[in-house]
C-alpha cells in the first residue's frame, strides 16, 4: 500500500464527503417513506444522486420500472465522459481493479481525483525521471477517494432513514453548496489559458440553460459541445502557428 | 419485488458507462479534445446551482470563492468561506 496516496486521498475527499452527507440524509428522509429500507439497497448499488432523486420522484409517480431504469441511464451516462477522461490514468491496471474504480465514478470523485492525479503525477515527475504517476499509486489514490466518498453516502442515507431531521433545516441547507464551491475552486484553478476561460464559459451557459429540462444530460450536452469547441480552437491555434501552455 | 428489480435495474445501467472507458483504448494524445473535459465538467457542474434560479446571495457566495480560489489557490479556506458566507447571508436577510 502507498500510505501517502492514502493520507492525501482522504484529505481530499472531505469536501465531498461534507457535500454526500447532507445531501445522502436528504434523500434517506425522503425515500424512507416510498422505499423504505430499498433506500439503503439503492444509495448501496446504485451510488448517484440526481438518478436516485429522479428515481425517487418517478416511484412516487408510480411510473412503470422500465421508465425509471431508462431515465436513470439518461442522466447517468454522463459518467462515461469523466471515465474516458480518467482512464488516462488508470490504463495499465487488471480488470478487477478498473472495476472497482469504476463502480465509484461521480461527478465528485471524478472531479477531485482528475485534479489530485494531475498533482500526484507533476510531483513524481519533480522526484524521478519517470514522467507518469506509477499505476499502484493511481489506484490507491482513487479507490481510497472512491471508498470514503460511497461509505458517506450510504452512511448519511442510512442516518436520513434513520433518524431523519435531527440536523438543523438551515443547516443542510447551505451545506450542499459545499460541493458548488468545490466545483468553482477546481474550475478557477485549472483555468490556464483564455482558450480555458471560453470553454468553460460555453459549457457554463449550456448547462445552465438546460439544467431545468435535463437534468444530467445538460453536463452531458455542455461537456461534449465545450470540448468540441474547445478541439477547433486548438486547431486553430495550431495552424496559426501559436503555441499555449 | 418490483422496487427491488428497479434498484437492480438502475444499478447495472449506472455501472454501464462508467466501466466502458476503462476497456476501451482511449488514448488523450489522439483525442486531444478529451483534456478539455475537467474544465467543461467542472463549469457545467457549479453553474447551474449558481445561476438556474435567481438567488442573490448564491450568487455572492459563488463569486466570493471564485475570488479566494483565484488569490489563495487553497481548497478549504475556499469551500468553508463561500459557504459560511451563503449560511449567514440567508441569516440575515
Amino acid at each position: 500500500m502507498d500510505a501517502s496516496e492514502v493520507k492525501l486521498a482522504a484529505k481530499h475527499s472531505l469536501p465531498i464527503v461534507l457535500g454526500y452527507l447532507p445531501a445522502s440524509m436528504a434523500f434517506g428522509v425522503l425515500a424512507a417513506n416510498y422505499l423504505g429500507n430499498n433506500s439503503i439497497l439503492m444509495s448501496a448499488l446504485v451510488f448517484a444522486g440526481a438518478s436516485q432523486f429522479a428515481a425517487l420522484q418517478l416511484v412516487i409517480l408510480s411510473s412503470s420500472a422500465v421508465f425509471i431504469v431508462f431515465t436513470t441511464f439518461l442522466i447517468n451516462l454522463r459518467h462515461i465522459l469523466m471515465s474516458s477522461f480518467l482512464n488516462t490514468y488508470h490504463k495499465s491496471h487488471g480488470r478487477l481493479k478498473k472495476i472497482l474504480i469504476a463502480f465509484g465514478i461521480t461527478d465528485e470523485t471524478f472531479a477531485i481525483a482528475s485534479n489530485g492525479l494531475k498533482e500526484l503525477s507533476l510531483k513524481s515527475e519533480q522526484e524521478s525521471s519517470v514522467s507518469v504517476i506509477t499505476s499502484s499509486k493511481a489506484f490507491t489514490y482513487q479507490f481510497t477517494l472512491n471508498s470514503i466518498s460511497y461509505l458517506s453516502w450510504v452512511f448519511g442515507t442510512f442516518l436520513g432513514f434513520k433518524i431523519g431531521g435531527v440536523i438543523p433545516g438551515e443547516i443542510l441547507e447551505v451545506l450542499p453548496f459545499v460541493l458548488t464551491a468545490l466545483f468553482l475552486y477546481l474550475l478557477v484553478t485549472n483555468i490556464s489559458s483564455r482558450r480555458d476561460v471560453g470553454i468553460a464559459a460555453v459549457a457554463g451557459i449550456i448547462a445552465v440553460l438546460l439544467s431545468k429540462h435535463a437534468v444530467g444530460w445538460n453536463i452531458f450536452i455542455a461537456t461534449v459541445v465545450a470540448c468540441f469547441i474547445g478541439g477547433k480552437l486548438e486547431r486553430k491555434e495550431r495552424g496559426d502557428g501559436f503555441e499555449e501552455r | 419485488m418490483e422496487i427491488l428489480l428497479v434498484i437492480l435495474g438502475m444499478s447495472i445501467v449506472t455501472f454501464i458507462p462508467r466501466v466502458l472507458p476503462f476497456f476501451t483504448e482511449i488514448d488523450i494524445e489522439r483525442y486531444s479534445f478529451l483534456k478539455f473535459i475537467p474544465v467543461a465538467v467542472f463549469s457545467s457542474l457549479a453553474l447551474p446551482d449558481v445561476f438556474a434560479e435567481f438567488q442573490p446571495e448564491k450568487i455572492i457566495a459563488a463569486l466570493a470563492a471564485v475570488g479566494i480560489a483565484y488569490k489563495t489557490r487553497r481548497m478549504f479556506l475556499t469551500v468553508f468561506v463561500a459557504v459560511a458566507l451563503l449560511y449567514f447571508l440567508r441569516k440575515l436577510f
